[in-house]
């Protein structure tokens, strides 16, 4: 398993968490294909990624992050990891 | 049905645990895919949410949480930032949903930031908003004060006049009208802390001027206010005087010896007395129950000028000696009031299980015995947060009230006796050295079930009882131990007469027919004596009225009065045994020849 895969991995349960139980989560989906991933479920994420995965967003990254594989790049940056 | 109410009591229970946003937004969202069930029994409400940040978290909480408090709720929320058009304009989409209610939830830093910004300019720009809207429609407003802003917490800062100015301001507009409640939410902020509260990113991307994961904190205090309005929790506080009200018994330690000392632990009787006048000012009606004697109760509201609430503070007070289920009973009768949204206060646990069990539904709150504690855990009951009962609701309330009270007044006294029988009481008897401290300390202090108030010393007492006997008695419950609570003193007369000499109890326990079971005691003992006859005295005092009938009561027949003195005999002859204590065990019945000489 890649690092991003790894990330992608544990990012997963919080998408289902938040946006559908059944989701299948991959690098090439962004806000745009999913119905519930609007601004709302958004802060969710957000603060969800920022207890769960212990690591903080800027304003910029906050409002900025619209699809999984910017996510996957910006949480490796700020190590986290496997 | 029975499905639906499953699922309600998980979610609700999901509701009450939820601590994130996530938490929340998901049982809300589960309770709306349930279809939002609730009984036909519940009140329904048309709630519209208006306001200056972004509301939708709380929207979509607000079914959830409503539920949880037993209300259904159709809801509309307004447009960003819409709330003056949509509270000024009588065409718009807020008034024609027709809401019963109206939640405005105003943040400080819009208000600061944004087009109004003077203290001057938002209060009258609010207000003007609200009475036109008043004008439109029915609704009851909710309107939350601007909350504190970060600079607050230098010193230097400007920030917080400025919100004092601004929460003034819309005091003095808004809290005289009808129909609105105004949220203090600064003490919702300081229980989070401030660390917790304020997150910039989030008000900069989505106009959420708190982190996300406090809205389900502020949705309770939202959520709360509005079940006052509609169903108030608490609407009567039924009080306990003695130990709850003030420090001490009055009876015994009289109006001046009770301890409303500010200065010391008095303090916290008076902190009781603030809080519960801040009640009332919330329309929160206050009663008295409370086993005392009427006089010596008033004296105290007459002549301690320490007292914060007055007499006439309480819309009823029933001061007797009669159960407090009775007393409660009364009071419901008088007031109009139902049980629901009735509160009682009493330090004493016996008397707390007692109205309990009569009255299931009133709200009993485990009183601390410690009374610096009570405030604080009444405050954290959530029973009183932010519940301003209005008249209108007030109202509404005495109209379903009556026929509950009624009932409950006519019940009969079978219930009383099946309370006394539940509460296992076993009295230990034992000789006046068992205890000699507080022995004499009863004999010294107690002033209302006292028969002779003889204040003897213990050679005094020794020499009262030769020939005779004395006897202190101890009572355990289900609550625990009472301790020592009475001391009898029996003098032998004559071969033929026993006398008792003393007799006193603590009136803690009076009207748990204690006094039955003494008597029962006594009896036993002086006949083992070999007297044939035992005599009583009745010694009046300013404080001792509560047993002027007592010996007539008990058997006894008037043979001599000496002024207002009244001696009293009991033939032992008879064949009549006298009736043992049928709610009470008497644990040590050592040979009562053996005890003679204690």
């Amino acid at each position: 398993m890649s690092g991003r895969e790894a990330v992608l991995r544990k990012l997963e349960p919080i998408f289902r968490g938040v946006i559908d139980p059944d989701l299948v989560l991959s690098e090439d989906l962004d806000a745009s294909q999913v119905p519930l991933w609007d601004s709302l479920n958004h802060i969710i994420l957000v603060v969800e990624i920022e207890m769960k995965l212990g690591v903080a967003l800027t304003t910029d990254e906050l409002a900025g992050l619209r699809n999984v594989s910017e996510l996957v790049t910006l949480l490796q940056e700020k190590g986290v990891q496997a | 049905m029975t499905d639906d109410r499953g699922t309600l009591a998980a979610l609700t229970a999901r509701y009450a645990a939820a601590q994130t946003l996530q938490q929340l937004t998901a049982c809300a969202r589960d309770y709306e895919t349930a279809g939002a069930p609730h009984p036909p029994s519940w009140p329904n409400i048309r709630l519209a949410l208006t306001g200056n940040y972004s509301t939708q978290f709380l929207a979509r909480g607000f079914p959830v949480a409503l539920a949880a408090r037993h209300l259904a709720a159709e809801l509309y929320e307004s447009p960003y930032n819409q709330w003056r058009a949509e509270l000024l304009e009588p065409g718009s989409a807020l008034h024609a949903f027709a809401p019963t209610h109206v939640c405005l939830a105003l943040t400080s830093i819009e208000l600061a930031y944004g087009s109004l910004r003077t203290p001057d300019a938002i209060a009258g720009s609010v207000a003007a908003a609200v009475q036109a809207a008043l004008k439109t429609g029915e609704a009851h407003y909710l309107i939350t004060l601007p909350e504190p802003l970060a600079d607050e917490l230098s010193d230097n800062s400007g920030a917080y006049a400025w919100r004092q100015a601004v929460c003034d301001g819309l005091r003095a507009a808004l809290a005289p009208l009808p129909r609105v409640t105004l949220i203090d939410t600064a003490p919702l902020m300081r229980q989070i802390g401030v660390a917790a509260w304020f997150d910039d990113r989030f008000y900069d991307t989505a106009k959420l001027p708190f982190h996300p994961d406090c809205t389900p904190a502020m949705l309770g205090l939202l959520a709360d206010a509005l079940t006052g309005i509609v169903a108030p929790r608490c609407k009567l506080v039924v009080v306990d005087l003695d130990d709850t009200l003030w420090g001490g018994r009055v009876g015994d330690d009289g109006y001046d010896g009770i301890d409303l000392d500010p200065a010391g632990k008095g303090r916290h009787f008076l902190r009781l007395q603030t809080f519960l006048q801040g009640l009332r000012g919330k329309g929160i009606v206050l009663a008295i129950a409370s086993k005392n004697d009427p006089a010596a109760a008033q004296e105290v509201f007459a002549k301690r000028p320490e007292m914060i609430l007055r007499a006439e503070d309480f819309a009823a007070a029933e001061i007797h000696w009669e159960p407090k289920s009775s007393s409660l009973a009364r009071i419901l009768d008088r007031l109009k009031l139902s049980t629901a949204g009735v509160v009682f206060l009493d330090d004493n646990p016996v008397e707390r299980a007692e109205v309990r069990r009569r009255f299931p539904d009133i709200v009993v709150p485990e009183l601390p015995d410690d009374p610096a504690q009570r405030v604080p855990m009444l405050l954290g009951t959530g029973l009183f947060d932010h519940r301003i009962a209005t008249a209108e609701s007030l109202e509404r309330n005495r109209m379903y009230a009556e026929n509950d009270a009624r009932d409950a007044a006519q019940r009969d006294a079978g219930d009383y006796r099946e309370f006394l029988r539940g509460l296992k009481m076993t009295m230990h008897g034992a000789p006046l050295d068992a205890a000699r401290e507080r022995v004499s300390e009863l004999i010294q202090k107690t002033n209302q079930f006292n028969l002779t108030t003889r204040r003897y010393s213990w050679s005094e007492l020794a020499a009262a009882t030769q020939g005779g006997f004395g006897r202190c008695y101890r009572l355990t419950d289900r609550f625990g131990d009472n301790g020592i609570i009475s001391v009898v003193a029996v003098a032998r007369e004559s071969d033929a007469d026993a006398r008792i000499d003393l007799w006193l109890m603590s009136c803690r326990v009076f009207g748990r027919r204690v006094e039955d079971a003494i008597l029962a005691d006594v009896v036993a003992r002086v006949r083992a004596l070999g007297a044939r006859r035992l005599i009583g005295e009745y010694i009046p005092t300013a404080k001792n009225a509560l047993v002027r009938e007592l010996y007539p009561r008990l058997g006894f027949k008037e043979i001599a009065r000496n002024g207002a003195s009244v001696r009293y005999a009991l033939p032992l002859d008879d064949a009549r045994e006298t009736a043992d204590a049928e709610f009470i065990v008497l644990a040590d019945r050592t040979a009562p020849t053996a005890a003679a000489s204690g």
